[in-house]
């Protein structure tokens, strides 16, 4: 019997050894320019960040807090500076079709400058078109105009009324128009309308002449009033020319300033050449006197409504302003709904109605970061409704449109405004976890069109000499960073050691940074305490056994229920088919290891091996795997050429959750060759560890969680000496144990055996040699496999015998020694 | 009624209103003075017996303004008419009486415009009208009625325009006379009660005669009114009058022993911007 030795403690933990660092405190370390541990991500955001052509945006993948938006931020900044700053852009009204404004293009810092144009324009021609109209000049000129008019008016109705005189004929007005009468001189020599009876006595030829005048009056008098009308609108028509002549005069010269001064901009000097058009059209606008009201119902009214709606037309609604830009912008959105991205156009209710304008146009994250970067976090962005979609639209068509989602969808039709889309040229940087990658990858065809560039951080680096020194300028920049006190080289190693822990592997240092950058903070907390200006290696693991302690109530009542006898886990003693499996436990930040009674049992059977976690779907698929493996272990090795005649249950005692993972399949292994070798399993002992089909062992996820846990069962009533934990081999180089344990494998309290297969693993736990075939091909008697092959071999007779055809009727059964079993089928 | 000091009890304003815009100034005015001094508002609607006659003639059609299209006139379409006039008379003058507090009565007379409205306009003790009734033109000439009344007119007489309001400063122009010290009597009660401003045109020959004219206003104000102000003229005639009045933007003009002969009225009229008041 060749039993796997114990591991030294030096195995169980690889140490930072303080002495290796070559500074006092972190105060001595300078700054760690560069990014550590994550050369492929860096190369891939070089690449992504150089390549300006389009879909070459960029995914960041890896866990949380691994640096990612730090790094993406850092490196965007840099690369940003350097470039030229993008446009301006505005939106302004479109006198055409005022639902469609225009967007303008303008150089940075132009959009605010020629806002506050516009805004001094309006301003000056409030005060100086009126002041144009109330001119002597002009009240002339309009007198004139009137005075011609009145004249002509008057000129006309007179000719045609002294006609009608003349003819002895009166023109009269009536309620609705004119009318011509016959008249005649009274008795005091004055004209009078000759009554209706009087008209009949007159001469037949008088009364005909009289008829024949006044509609011939009436023919006369229609043309004067269409001559008059027609006067009237010349009128009109000459005030209206003499008040665009007023206004061009009022406004062309400060219009002419700003042509002039956006001579090179075509767009704007369109939009200067509208605006004065507009205001010569509108110009009654600048001289209306009375106010609007402020308030409508006691409510106050928002100012948009308190004045003339012509003179928004004219202002100018900067979208992006670059005029305290330096570089390319660099946007982090952190809130990415489908409005935050692509902007949106607001409204205001005035009682009850909703309006709006170009001036409401509100630019989204896409406009601010034109020209530049946008980051994003990928979750946050697929959680938004239509974002996701928002997004791919803008990038595909290379513009930004705005519009509101009932209009994306399709689900309003009223008039809305439909502002002219902006070019779009950024960079996207989504930030995410790998699984949303490649999830995206998978099921969103537009994916790897438009995010060909895949930054992958890595989550741990090799821990060698170089690293950790590297890795204590990280420490020392983060410390720095937040403010902390120094931490001196005891710290640091403890730091180191910490983040071996967290990587899970001794051989690796962990760098996700958002839990070593907690680890130092409250090392720091903790330090106050003593305040002796530096952080010492005492309060790293004060902190960390802080949190462990903030965390582990559930652990601790589990520990209990193990010491109460509540949870049966026999720490002494032996027991056929009965052993101590380990499991790790993760509820929040805290994993932990509890030991777990694992049994089998066996009897005749047709060589099922029933799971019962599986057969309950309490077992998880790869339990199950690892369960199945089992089978495939025992038929290979002892019932190659019969049949495997045995059922046999496994099962997790205790267990009333999910069970997942095959790390205790070597446990459940040891356990059925127990109960077939009916070789007692020695209870001081817990395994873990998954096992293939050849009997190998193979390394399983948590391991010093679970050593940790069961060293922490065997603490509560005292160490024996006798108890350990049996680990597959090649998980030795992932210890990183505590210091207590590491102090009682030192004492010999405590013991760790690392195992290749399970035959190792049986030996240590029966003291019973596993036993290898000879020549011939046969076990040496007593071992573990000699016992099971022999009781598989009792099995399978026993069913052959069950399975034989009855004796024919009156012939006398054959006389026989073999019983069948009285135990089988209840083998223990 | 408050004490107007030389003022005329004006206790009843006699308003021609024939829903033109020019009579509904008048109403306006009217009910702004009525509800100054007191009085109560009579409004007169005149049914026009030339165009009932006009109306009855069997070759009666009119040319209708502005749309130039000819319609035949008969009696029964007349009397609508007028009667639809009436209505919006009435209505005019309740809304506004009912806004003001202001009591009122309204009546319709058939007859001659002129006769009917004088013969009325003696048992009143102000007559408001306007100017002209639909002139055709732009240019506002004073209408027959508003002749007759310049001219034969009894009382005191109100003119108004379109458009224009009473608003400050009330000037009243003081010669001495009878008509003047009520023309600024009613001046002052109007804008006492109408917290309007107001402003004196003495009509002087001379300083003595217009510093005598000042002591006879300032007597008549009794402290009332202490940031009046004052303008002197050495002649009142229309042109003299009119440029004082549009240099101190006058809000309303009343005159008193004034010529009113219609021509000068129209002239005065013509260039200002303000209701006249003309006492005789």
């Amino acid at each position: 019997m060749t039993t796997a030795p114990p591991l030294s403690p030096e195995q169980l933990c690889y140490e930072c050894d303080p002495s290796h660092l070559e500074f006092e405190t972190t105060a001595e370390l300078e700054d760690l320019d560069q990014i550590l541990g994550q050369a492929r991500a860096v190369d891939a955001i070089r690449f992504g960040i150089g390549m300006r052509r389009p879909g070459y945006n960029l995914y960041a993948l890896g866990p949380s807090g691994t640096g990612k938006r730090t790094t993406i931020r850092q490196f965007l900044d840099q690369k940003a500076a350097s470039q030229p700053i993008p446009s301006d852009w505005c939106y302004v009204n479109n006198f055409e079709t005022p639902h469609r404004p225009r967007a303008i293009e303008l150089p940075p810092g132009q959009g605010v400058v020629l806002h506050e144009d516009m805004q001094q324009l309006i301003e000056e021609l409030r005060a100086a078109i009126p002041a144009a109209f109330e001119s002597e000049d002009y009240r002339t000129r309009k007198q004139e105009v009137e005075e011609e008019i009145k004249e002509l008016q008057e000129k006309s109705f007179n000719e045609i009324q002294q006609e009608a005189l003349e003819r002895s004929i009166g023109m009269m007005r009536t309620p609705t128009g004119l009318a011509f009468v016959p008249l005649r001189e009274n008795e005091e020599g004055e004209k009078e309308v000759v009554k209706p009876d009087a008209f009949q006595k007159l001469p037949e030829e008088e009364r005909k002449r009289f008829e024949t005048d006044i509609a011939e009056l009436q023919g006369k008098l229609q043309a004067t009033v269409r001559k008059v009308r027609d006067l009237e609108r010349g009128a009109r028509e000459k005030v209206k020319e003499l008040n665009r002549d007023i206004a061009m005069y009022a406004v062309g010269h400060r219009i002419e300033e700003l042509l002039k001064k956006y001579e090179d901009l075509p767009l704007v000097v369109q939009f200067l050449n509208e605006v004065r058009e507009d205001i010569i059209d509108n110009v009654e606008e600048f001289l209306g006197t009375e106010k609007a009201p402020q308030q409508a119902m006691g409510v106050p009214l928002p100012r948009m409504f308190t004045e003339s709606p012509i003179f928004r037309n004219y202002q100018v609604n900067v979208l992006v302003d670059h005029s305290q830009s330096q570089g390319a912008p660099v946007v982090y959105e952190d809130h990415p709904t489908y409005l935050n991205l692509i902007g949106r156009i607001e409204h205001v209710a005035q009682m009850g109605a909703l309006l709006t304008d170009f001036n409401l146009i509100k630019p989204g994250a896409l406009h601010r970061a034109n020209g530049g970067y946008l980051i994003v976090d990928a979750r946050e962005v697929l959680l938004q409704p239509f974002a996701w979609d928002g997004l791919k639209r803008a990038l595909r068509s290379l513009e930004m449109r705005i519009e509101s989602l009932g209009q994306a969808l399709s689900l309003v039709s009223t008039v809305s405004l439909e502002p002219e889309p902006i070019p779009l040229d950024v960079k996207i940087v989504l930030i995410g976890e790998r699984r949303l990658y490649y999830l995206l990858h998978r099921l969103d065809p537009d994916f790897p069109e438009l995010f060909k560039v895949e930054a992958d951080f890595n989550e741990a680096v090799d821990r060698d000499g170089e690293n950790s020194k590297q890795y204590s300028r990280l420490i020392a920049t983060m410390i720095r960073r937040d403010g902390l006190r120094p931490f001196d080289r005891e710290a640091v190693a403890r730091v180191i050691e910490h983040s071996a822990r967290l990587a899970g592997d001794a051989q690796k240092l962990s760098i996700h940074l958002l839990g070593v950058s907690d680890l130092l903070r409250e090392a720091d907390f903790w330090a106050a305490e003593h305040d002796n200006g530096a952080v010492t290696g005492a309060d790293v693991q004060r902190a960390i056994d802080a949190q462990v302690h903030r965390a582990d109530r559930i652990r601790e009542q589990l520990q209990e229920r193990i010491q109460r006898g509540i949870a049966l886990i026999d720490l002494t003693g032996e027991c056929v088919g009965q052993i101590n499996a380990l499991s790790v436990i993760s509820l929040g930040n805290l994993a932990f290891g509890v030991p777990h009674r694992v049994t089998a049992r066996v009897r005749l059977g047709k060589g099922e091996l029933i799971d019962i976690e599986r057969e309950v779907d309490l077992g998880g698929p790869i339990h199950s795997k690892g369960v199945l493996i089992l089978s495939g272990f025992l038929g290979a090795r002892y019932a190659a050429d019969r049949p495997l005649s045995l059922s046999a249950s496994l099962v997790f005692e205790q267990s009333y959750g999910h069970i997942e993972g095959d790390s205790a399949s070597m446990a459940e292994v040891c356990a059925l060759l127990s109960a077939l070798a009916q070789a007692p399993i020695k209870q001081t002992w817990a395994m873990t560890g998954s096992v293939n089909q050849h009997g190998q062992s193979q390394p399983i996820g948590g391991v010093n969680q679970k050593i940790e846990g069961f060293f922490d069962t065997c603490a509560r009533p005292g160490l024996t000496g006798e108890q350990g934990v049996i680990i597959p081999a090649s998980n030795v180089q992932h210890l990183m144990l505590r210091h207590d344990v590491v102090q009682a494998v030192a004492e010999g309290k405590f013991r760790i055996h690392a195992v290749e297969n399970v035959d190792e693993a049986i030996e240590l736990l029966t003291g019973v040699s596993a036993g290898e075939r000879d020549e011939e091909g046969v076990f040496p008697e007593g071992s573990i496999n000699q016992r099971v092959e022999s009781r598989l071999v009792e099995l399978a007779e026993a069913q052959r015998s069950f399975s034989s055809p009855p004796p024919e009727a009156g012939a006398p059964p054959e006389a026989t020694d073999e019983q069948p079993s009285e135990e089988s089928g209840d083998t223990e | 009624m408050r004490d107007q000091g030389d003022a005329p009890a004006i206790r009843r304003i006699l308003v021609a209103i024939d829903a033109s815009h020019h009579s509904l100034a008048a109403l306006e005015a009217a009910a702004e003075l009525a509800a100054a001094l007191k009085a109560r508002l009579e409004g007169i609607f005149v049914e026009d017996v030339r165009l009932l006659r006009i109306a009855s003639h069997p070759m009666a059609s009119e040319v209708q303004y502005p749309f130039a299209a000819t319609a035949s006139l008969d009696p029964a379409r007349m009397r609508r008419e007028l009667r639809a006039q009436a209505t919006q008379a009435r209505r005019a003058l309740d809304n506004i009486c009912r806004a003001r507090k202001i009591e009122w009565s309204f009546r319709v007379q058939r007859g001659d415009v002129v006769r009917t409205l004088l013969r009325a306009a003696q048992s009143a003790d102000l007559l408001s009208l306007g100017v002209a009734s639909r002139p055709l033109t732009r240019r506002v000439r004073m209408g027959s009625t508003a002749q007759a009344a310049a001219a034969r007119g009894q009382g005191p007489v109100l003119f108004s325009q379109r458009g224009l309001r009473i608003t400050s400063p009330i000037m009243a122009v003081y010669d001495g006379s009878l008509a003047a010290k009520q023309a600024l009597g009613v001046a002052l009660a109007l804008a006492g009660q109408s917290k309007h401003s107001l402003t004196v045109v003495l009509v002087a020959s001379g300083p003595k005669a217009a510093a005598r004219m000042r002591r006879e206003v300032a007597g008549q104000l009794r402290g009332m009114h202490p940031f009046a102000r004052f303008h002197i003229l050495a002649d009142a005639d229309a042109l003299t009058l009119a440029a004082a009045v549009q240099a101190e933007h006058g809000g309303m003009l009343v005159l008193g022993g004034i010529s009113t002969r219609p021509e000068d009225l129209q002239s005065l009229l013509d260039a200002v911007a303000c209701p006249v008041l003309v006492f005789r």
